[in-house]
């Protein structure tokens, strides 16, 4: 085979290296490019969790002691306010544990914080929230979790106080 | 044998050249593919609710309903009305339902949509939130 020898005696050309072409690296700048745009057009960096509202779980009912028991209702109220029922108002966060008994004909109301009402929970009963009209999607939220850190997994939200859809029994 | 040599040394040069700008370049890719997730659009601009100790990917298949502060519903990108997403739910029976709602929404502005979902028992409602921090 002929060579082109250069004048550092380098072999500049073969017939055999002239058939050889080196790859171009254009085509595989752009097609990598292209999946830049595409992922960089496509991703998001806010990663979306979900949180359920309604599970088959907490809309079974729960037999306990060969009765049939009803979920326990949990009032979340407009104003941020806790009644304590000797008439003082402070200022805390305003959840009600709507409870069956009656006291002098009135179901008993007692407003408190979440955190002490999950002491009087079953966690083997489902547990329905039950927000005042006013009440934002946040603190809902926020008492989702809050149950749900404290290992209730039967939770659901129920509907919306003082709605014709709400009815609460007045007997027990 | 200097031309020859010259065209040779340029063509070498231009190939070495680009070698960095694809480095660069397949860095990014990978720092997307990596750090980006590919999550579902929604149309409107929403402040999410905060819940930082939910740790549950959304199913992107699942249908995306938007409830906007104004009390504009949106199924899977197009305005609809509340009878319309209660037509849909019958004809099509979606197994699972992503809701995106604004935290300041108030639970009586809720009441409506929510009772058309809750009325099939067969499908998974999910609120979708994001976590303290996140952009």
């Amino acid at each position: 085979m002929s060579s082109i020898v250069t004048d550092d005696n380098i072999p500049l050309l073969t017939r055999s290296s002239r058939a050889r072409k080196g790859i171009s690296l254009t085509a595989l700048i752009d097609v990598v490019f292209i999946l830049l745009m595409f992922f960089m057009l496509t991703s998001t960096f806010i990663k979306l969790h979900k949180v359920q509202l309604q599970t088959a779980a907490a809309g079974d009912e729960v037999v306990k002691d060969q009765k049939t028991v009803q979920p326990q209702l949990i009032i979340i109220r407009e104003s941020n306010h806790v009644d304590n029922n000797q008439g003082d108002l402070t200022t805390a966060g305003g959840f009600s544990l709507l409870t069956s008994s009656l006291v002098n004909g009135k179901h008993e109301q007692k407003f408190t914080r979440l955190t002490q009402l999950i002491t009087q929970l079953d966690p083997a009963i489902a547990i329905v929230i039950l927000p005042e009209p006013q009440v934002q999607v946040q603190m809902i939220i926020d008492s989702l979790m809050q149950l749900k850190s404290a290992n209730f997994e039967r939770v659901t939200l129920g509907n919306t106080l003082g709605t014709t859809s709400t009815k609460i029994q007045n007997e027990v | 044998m200097t031309q020859l040599s010259g065209k040779r040394i340029s063509k070498r040069s231009a190939d070495d050249a680009l070698i960095p700008l694809i480095n660069i370049v397949f860095l990014l890719l990978i720092f997307f593919m990596v750090a980006g997730s590919i999550q579902p659009s929604i149309p409107v601009d929403i402040s999410h609710p905060i819940a930082n100790e939910v740790d549950n990917p959304i199913k992107p298949l699942a249908v995306q309903i938007v409830l906007t502060g104004e009390g504009t519903i949106y199924w899977n990108e197009q305005i609809v009305t509340i009878e319309k997403v209660q037509r849909v739910m019958q004809e099509q029976t979606p197994t699972q339902v992503n809701l995106h709602l604004a935290g300041s929404i108030k639970a009586i502005e809720l009441e409506p949509l929510l009772n058309v979902l809750r009325a099939h028992k067969d499908t998974e409602i999910s609120l979708i939130t994001i976590q303290q921090g996140a952009l």
